[in-house]
């Protein structure tokens, strides 16, 4: 009877806890070594360390003061913050944790190998590549986490996206079949969800694929766009396609925009 | 230029390729990163149909708002539409795929339209994605924006504006585009075949600092647009007129065409005649510059001058048939003005503005016979096309 009692005490207690606080978010460190992915040949990554989750709102919050997503709730990922929006996230989290700030963020001149028009912001973001403090990952960092030295997965834990990823088909109140419609999702109510409710990748990581799409360091850069105009993302968020999913696909957008799929997760170095 | 207007463009733009079609996007975010734009309007689709039809990429999307829209595909490059409707819709004729280079024919038949929206030559690029307009006509509101210069070309003097369009939906995810456009100071008119001449609108943009894209292969339309609470009717046909690099700014060289028969193959050639009023002439397969043309906007008509000599195809005002047509020296006389008329496959029949005859080869196969005209005749003598020459 005391068993009995305990048991369901304890269930309550978590069932209470899953509904009303917010999730941790550790840091799962990655041991480094030969980056598996196509576009990244030859690159050493060394250790580091990748939160489990995309950042939190209630994360978000305690570091920022404020909330600027546009679907409210704490265990949902932080969203609609531009990449300059998350650097300062990240100094902020290191002081407040006494880390050393990764960045220094000059917000006085242009960075004058920023070309993009469209972003009317413009910091020089500079990385202090020895410090300890919470930062971007880069784009080889990303793929690497998302992707397994042993399987080749389409998307970051499984070849088949909904097991893994909140895409456009399944983010809203039915799955949606046909071709990608944005009022049909818009219709559908689709929207973030709380993190890590999927399955995660073999690394223990949730929601690489799916739920936002993730700022990484590096600037985008391909045949028909130069470097210093856009930021990379990747992962694919709950209002894309499919592709933009894929731990193959490298996304771009301006370092000052803002979306209600944008987002990220936080990195450390090892030192 | 309404801003909510582009969501209808922005969601036909990947269709060809991308792995699940993209077929919208909105403005669905007030989280906008300037003061630019801060509509967060939802439109819902109500319905978007596309396809070919007789050789023409057409499309008709419209939102899900009160009202009707009646699209109809005619014949060759010819649609029309009407509507009574409180949403935003967007609908036209034209290209599966754009093209920096492409000479746009069209002739607005009719046009009633209160309200927003515009006709216009209309399509997107990529690499960076900017849609584009070239507005020739409009309904209650001449479309306007951030005010970055002006251009004169085909008979029409422009004004260049910009727009952005922030943080909108995409199969990508949100995505942040830039509006480029160029509008007619009065509207083009209605009932007569007009040239847009695409390259001088992009080289004048570029010249602005607002190039297009690398990548043409979204579509480009003669499109219809009405928004905001509309009435009216378009009839609209639109043809392939060529290719240019351009020409209007004196930044490039001109396009030289040689016009060919479609009954005999023959061209047309100035002989090497410099008098005014001297025959026109019609040679076999030659790339002598006797042969060879630049085709000039003229007031919504074209003119046809030739390289050799500089002297224009005229009609001489001849109203018989048969009677054979001439060249005249640089003048804007209505006898020497043409107007392209479709006759498919990319022939046209060329009509003088001053007495309405056609440009008639009459059958004639020897080299330097004469050109002659003809009243309303459909048959290929009177039939030619533009071959540029490379």
């Amino acid at each position: 009877m005391k068993k009995w009692i305990t048991g369901h005490l304890i269930l309550l207690a978590v069932l209470l806890q899953s509904c009303s606080t917010s999730v941790q978010n550790d840091m799962i460190f990655i041991q480094g070594g030969a980056a598996n992915d196509k576009n990244l040949d030859e690159v050493q990554i060394p250790d580091f360390y990748i939160s489990r989750y995309e950042v939190t709102q209630a994360e978000w919050k305690k570091v920022m003061g404020k909330n600027p997503s546009t679907f409210k709730g704490k265990n949902l990922p932080v969203e609609t913050i531009s990449w300059y929006d998350c650097i300062e996230y990240c100094n902020q989290r290191s002081v407040l944790e006494g880390l050393e700030p990764y960045y220094t963020i000059n917000k006085e001149l242009p960075d004058s190998a920023n070309f993009n028009d469209l972003d009317n912001v413009k910091w020089e973001v500079i990385a202090r590549s020895g410090s300890n403090g919470y930062r971007l990952p880069t784009d080889a960092e990303w793929v690497y986490a998302a992707g397994s030295a042993d399987t080749d997965n389409v998307y970051s834990g499984s070849n088949q996206i909904d097991e893994v990823a909140w895409y456009w088909r399944n983010s809203g109140k039915k799955y949606l079949t046909g071709d990608w419609k944005w009022t049909d999702i818009e219709a559908n109510q689709s929207t973030t969800k709380a993190v890590g409710q999927k399955q995660p990748n073999s690394r223990g990581l949730y929601d690489m694929s799916g739920n936002v799409r993730e700022w990484c360091w590096d600037w985008y850069e391909d045949e028909n766009l130069d470097t210093g105009y856009n930021r990379i993302w990747r992962g694919g968020g709950w209002l894309g396609g499919e592709h933009a999913c894929a731990i193959s696909y490298r996304g771009s957008f301006e370092a000052n925009g803002k979306g209600p799929d944008q987002g990220f997760r936080v990195v450390r170095s090892v030192n | 230029m309404k801003k909510i207007l582009s969501f209808a463009a922005l969601m036909l733009l990947l269709v060809t390729s991308c792995s699940e079609s993209q077929k919208e996007f909105d403005f669905f975010t007030e989280n906008t990163t300037t003061e630019v734009a801060k509509d967060s309007i939802k439109p819902i689709m109500k319905g978007y149909n596309s396809g070919t039809h007789d050789g023409f990429f057409w499309f008709l999307w419209t939102d899900d708002r009160a009202g009707n829209v009646n699209y109809q595909n005619g014949s060759g490059g010819n649609y029309s539409v009407s509507w009574n409707y409180t949403g935003n819709f967007t609908c036209g004729k034209g290209w599966s795929s754009g093209s920096a280079t492409r000479v746009v024919g069209y002739n607005v038949g009719s046009h009633s339209h209160s309200g927003g929206g515009s006709i216009a030559y209309y399509g997107w690029t990529r690499s960076p994605l900017i849609e584009y307009y070239v507005n020739e006509r409009w309904g209650s509101s001449r479309p306007t924006g951030d005010y970055r210069g002006s251009v004169n070309t085909d008979g029409g003097s422009y004004d260049i504006y910009t727009a952005m369009r922030y943080n909108a939906p995409s199969i990508d995810g949100t995505q942040t585009f830039r509006q480029v456009f160029s509008t007619r100071r009065s509207m083009a008119p209605v009932g007569q075949n007009q040239t847009i001449t695409f390259a001088n609108h992009a080289n004048a943009w570029a010249n602005v600092g607002l190039g297009l894209g690398s990548n043409w292969s979204p579509y480009a339309i003669l499109l219809t647009e009405a928004y905001g609470g509309s009435q009216g009717y378009s009839n609209v046909t639109v043809w392939e007129g060529g290719s240019s690099s351009g020409g209007g700014n004196g930044s490039t060289p001109a396009q030289y065409y040689r016009i060919q028969n479609r009954a005999t193959g023959l061209y047309i050639d100035g002989m090497g005649r410099t008098s005014n009023g001297s025959e026109l002439g019609q040679y076999a397969n030659t790339t002598h510059e006797n042969a060879q043309w630049i085709r000039e906007a003229s007031g919504g008509y074209e003119r046809f001058k030739n390289r050799g000599t500089g002297l224009y195809i005229d009609g001489m005002g001849s109203t018989n048939n048969g009677a054979n047509c001439g060249q005249y020296a640089n003048t804007t006389h209505v006898n020497a003005q043409w107007s392209l008329e479709d006759s498919g496959n990319g022939y046209y029949r060329l009509k003088n503005r001053g007495t309405g005859m056609y440009l008639d080869g009459f059958g004639r196969t020897s080299n330097g016979s004469a050109v002659s005209q003809y009243s309303n005749t459909t048959h290929v003598n009177a039939q030619w096309r533009f071959v540029p020459v490379q």
